[in-house]
């Protein structure tokens, strides 16, 4: 285990898509893969083997908890932090988030400068209480 | 010879037993002997020359003699009596020789001893002409009475009967004496007498009790502290002319005065007093006799009564809306009360004593009422009979009637007439109680206009209105909630509200159906769902209180329903609009934030300093933006009570370094510099995330407010139960007019082309409502030019 490195981004907004991936690539040192949608992310992921998953909540088509399941199906999501990112900022909402399964909410608009530092620290404290 | 020992011819038996009764009567029989006497028969022994003399009186059986000289028997029988035959008239009877003599040649006494010959006897003839006996003299020797001795012996005897009639006077004085002596000490009255010279002399024992001891050898001057007098108040001593029995003395007739006495030992009496002087025949005053009557239980009783009788007369004066009219038991006016006064208009001293209540009665009216009772009871009624008939057998007469009034204006009343009996149960008089009926129809009427008033805005309210009962029965509908619900009114009545409300809002009706009745609540709004007759379901405004009897009884509920399914409908697709506006906003606005923030962080590489400039102010703009579109999230929340709070026991102080740290880049940005005060540890019961915003709100104005180097101080303090957090700025205050819609939404000082400082106007409204959820108050201080302060308070955690 030598950090994290590879993110898996599911978000159908491509403006987001792309100042969240300039975000991780250029200050977190990241690789990013970027899909518009939970199909496409199904499709890629398993060559991928990303680190962690940050998906987009409100999608057409497969919304975010539906990506998870699918991903659930095509990659070993043992030791991979699951990233829920919405504008919704009812704690109710986020609990039944965490109860699907994600390990952490981020919740939009979200400060770029900081995204990368947040995922990192995410994914540290994930495995840190996977290994304690 | 003849014995006689029955009366003479001529002298009936009747005559006989009256003599032997007025034998009786002078108690002389069988007595002991008396000198009196026995000097008389002396005198006429020696008188006539005899050796016996007689006092003899004839009994029925025997004569017996009460004196006698001569002779040592006491009595013989009558049919040996001389005297029995000598009783016969009314002179003397002379025997000069009883053997010659038929009538006693064989009686005993003469053929054996004492061997009579000779008797002399005089009648003693007492008042009433009855002859008790005779004053005898008897010899053993033949011979005859000279003239001399024959009216000597007459003499004697009359003497011998004024001897009689004396002792029978004095005898009979004796017996009246001792009879009063013993009245006087009988009767129940305390009796004082004085004698001719005005000393007192007697005191009869009721008298000695009542004054503790007898009459005395006391002065006049001294009687009243003596005998403890006063006069009626019980307080005045009695003056010396004002006690009784010396007035009655100086020939005064004392009446009926009332007098106390206190005497020591004894209660207070009360007495009331009669007397007078009394004068032998010729008019010489031989004293004054008082009687004192104790009347001490009366007065106490009387006082009673007298209360109970002010009580209820000041009952009957206060029944100024009821005539109250008291009668004889013959019918004459004996009260007539203020309201009988006021009813009638004749005032009470003109009808008392005078006239009957008929006075006031159309006569055709009891005329006609006493024909029913005639009829009624098979015997005539008549006139005062009609109105006192019933009561007279033992009920009440009770109807409507026409009273005629003083200026002969007519009212009509309803009368009840009972009979007054006293204790014996006998009629004393008649109570006739009135009440004026044109009062009791004047309030039927307006009650009836009120329910006529009542059912047109019942029937025409635009709202639906029903009564229902307490189990939930309508009771009553109007027309707009059988429209509203589809129904008939018939359909309607057989229903209960529970059939049409829908089962997730019955349980939160009941529940305040139940408080209504328990007198919790005085009534409740509720917005729930009803079914209508087609099954479709409408959205009401249920607004239920509930009437109640005299009694607090409940009765039944006044439910008034509004349709808003309509207007929650708009609501619904309004908040459903601002939440997808929202939203929608927010993505663009991450997008954009998230762009500028690369750029101005130097992500993209260094950009050229007039870009640079306005990057700052497009990143400033895109989190104004992106603030409004969260206040109107929350602020649409709070508005649809959707936004949920997460409680949890926090430490303030902790909370408020939180909010310090959150805001610092925000006051740097304005030079402005941010200060914490106050120590004490204290927690809290919030929601975080809420009072994070609270806070961030308060400091936010505080900051964009005050001039640059100025210091933004939060401090807090705790008292009775509840921490006091307040935020104080030193910039140009709160204009007074802007002080009360404050907190209200889009409120903000400055509005238009003059608007200086960013915001959205409603974070304070926000704020509030935050505030108000976690059971807290917010309000603010400020003097124009001076500032402000403002503060929120919450309870301290338990």
């Amino acid at each position: 285990m030598t950090g994290l490195q590879r993110v898996l981004h599911v978000e159908d907004d491509e403006s987001i898509s792309a100042i969240a991936r300039v975000a991780l690539e250029s200050i977190g040192g990241l690789q990013v893969l970027s899909c518009t949608s939970g199909r496409m992310a199904v499709e890629q992921a398993a060559a991928f083997e990303p680190d962690l998953l940050l998906i987009d909540v409100m999608m057409p088509g497969m919304d975010g908890p539906a990506t998870l399941a699918a991903l659930a199906g095509v990659i070993d999501l043992v030791g991979v932090p699951v990233v829920f990112m919405t504008a919704k900022t009812q704690p109710a909402d986020h609990q039944s988030y965490i109860a699907l399964g994600a390990t952490a909410v981020i919740v939009k608009p979200f400060d770029p400068m900081t995204l990368a530092g947040k995922l990192e620290s995410i994914w540290t404290g994930f495995h840190g209480a996977q290994s304690g | 010879m003849a014995r006689c020992s029955a009366p003479k011819p001529g002298s009936s038996a009747t005559d006989e037993a009256a003599r032997l009764a007025a034998l009786a009567g002078y108690e002389l029989l069988d007595t002991v002997a008396e000198e009196e006497f026995d000097a008389l028969t002396r005198l006429a022994a020696q008188l006539c020359d005899a050796p016996t003399a007689l006092i003899s009186l004839v009994d029925a059986q025997r004569q017996w003699f009460k004196s006698c000289v001569g002779l040592d028997v006491q009595e013989t029988p009558r049919s040996q009596s001389f005297c029995a035959h000598a009783i016969a008239a009314d002179s003397l009877m002379e025997v000069p020789d009883a053997r010659d003599d038929l009538r006693f040649a064989d009686n005993p006494l003469v053929v054996g001893p004492p061997y009579i010959r000779f008797y002399a006897g005089m009648p003693l003839m007492v008042a009433g002409g009855h002859r008790l006996g005779t004053l005898c003299v008897i010899d053993s020797r033949p011979r005859r009475l000279e003239a001399a001795q024959r009216r000597g012996l007459e003499d004697l005897a009359r003497l011998a009967v004024q001897l009689i009639e004396r002792r029978a006077q004095t005898r009979r004085a004796q017996a009246r004496e001792a009879l009063l002596d013993s009245l006087l000490e009988a009767m129940p009255e305390g009796i004082v007498a004085s004698d001719a010279a005005g000393q007192l002399n007697l005191f009869n024992s009721r008298a000695r009790d009542w004054h503790g001891s007898g009459p005395l050898a006391t002065p006049p001057e001294q009687w009243t502290a003596r005998f403890d007098l006063y006069e009626a108040d019980g307080e005045t001593p009695l003056a010396l002319e004002r006690i009784p029995l010396m007035a009655a003395w100086k020939g005064e007739t004392v009446r009926d005065r009332e007098i106390c006495i206190k005497a020591e030992g004894q209660p207070l009496r009360r007495v009331i007093c009669n007397g007078q002087a009394f004068f032998d025949a010729d008019g010489t005053r031989l004293g004054a006799v008082v009687a004192m009557h104790d009347v001490t239980e009366r007065a106490r009783y009387q006082r009673q009564v007298d209360g109970i009788r002010r009580r209820l007369q000041a009952v009957i004066d206060a029944s100024t809306e009821v005539a109250i009219i008291a009668t004889d038991r013959v019918g004459l006016i004996s009260l007539f009360n203020p309201g009988a006064e006021r009813l009638l208009g004749y005032s009470a001293d003109e009808v008392v004593g005078h006239y009957t209540p008929l006075k006031f009665h159309l006569p055709e009216e009891v005329e006609r009422h006493a024909a029913e009772l005639s009829q009624l009871y098979g015997e005539p009624v008549r006139a005062f009979e009609a109105l006192t008939d019933r009561p007279r057998r033992g009920g009440n007469e009770s109807g409507d009637w026409t009273f005629v009034e003083r200026d002969g204006g007519h009212r009509q009343v309803r009368l009840v007439v009972s009979a007054i009996r006293d204790c014996a149960g006998l009629i004393d008089g008649f109570l006739g109680v009135a009440i004026d009926r044109s009062q009791l129809q004047a309030m039927e009427q307006a009650l009836k206009l009120s329910e006529a008033q009542f059912r047109v805005a019942f029937d025409t309210a635009p709202q639906g209105m029903a009564l229902v009962s307490l189990e939930g029965r309508f009771i009553e509908v109007n027309r707009t909630l059988c429209t509203m619900l589809g129904f008939e009114r018939e359909a309607l009545l057989t229903t209960e509200f529970q059939h049409l409300t829908h089962p997730d809002d019955l349980a939160l009706d009941l529940d305040l159906v139940g408080q209504l009745i328990r007198d919790e609540i005085p009534q409740y709004q509720l917005t729930k769902r009803y079914f209508t007759q087609d099954g479709k379901m409408l959205w009401g405004l249920l607004s239920v209180s509930l009437v109640r009897d005299g009694k607090q009884r409940p009765l039944y509920f006044v439910s008034q329903i509004q349709d808003v399914t309509e207007q929650r409908q708009l609501d619904r697709l309004k908040s459903e609009f601002v939440a997808v506006v929202s939203h929608e906003l927010r993505t663009p606005l991450t997008s954009i934030k998230g762009a500028l923030a690369l750029i101005n962080g130097g992500v993209m590489g260094e950009v050229p300093g007039a870009i640079n400039d306005m990057l700052g102010l497009a990143q400033r703009n895109t989190e104004r933006l992106g603030q409004l579109v969260d206040d109107l999230l929350d602020w649409e929340k709070l508005a649809a009570d959707k936004l949920a709070f997460e409680f949890r026991t926090l430490d303030l102080r902790e909370l408020l370094e939180d909010a310090l740290a959150s805001n610092r880049g925000y006051a740097d940005s304005y030079g402005v510099h941010l200060a914490l005060q106050g120590a004490a540890r204290v927690s809290v019961e919030v929601d975080g995330l809420r009072f994070g915003q609270v806070m961030a709100n308060l400091l936010s104005n505080a900051i964009k407010f005050s001039p640059p180097g100025e210091t933004v101080t939060v401090d807090y303090r705790v008292a009775a139960g509840r921490v006091l957090v307040e935020v104080c700025d030193r910039g140009p205050g709160v204009p007074e007019a802007f002080h009360e819609r404050l907190f209200q939404h889009f409120a903000q000082a400055e509005s238009g082309n003059t608007r200086r400082q960013g915001g959205t106007g409603l974070g304070l409204a926000i704020s509030k409502q935050l505030v108000e959820h976690m059971h807290g108050d917010i309000g603010f201080d400020s003097v124009s030019g001076q500032g402000a302060r403002f503060w929120f308070s919450l309870p301290v955690a338990s």
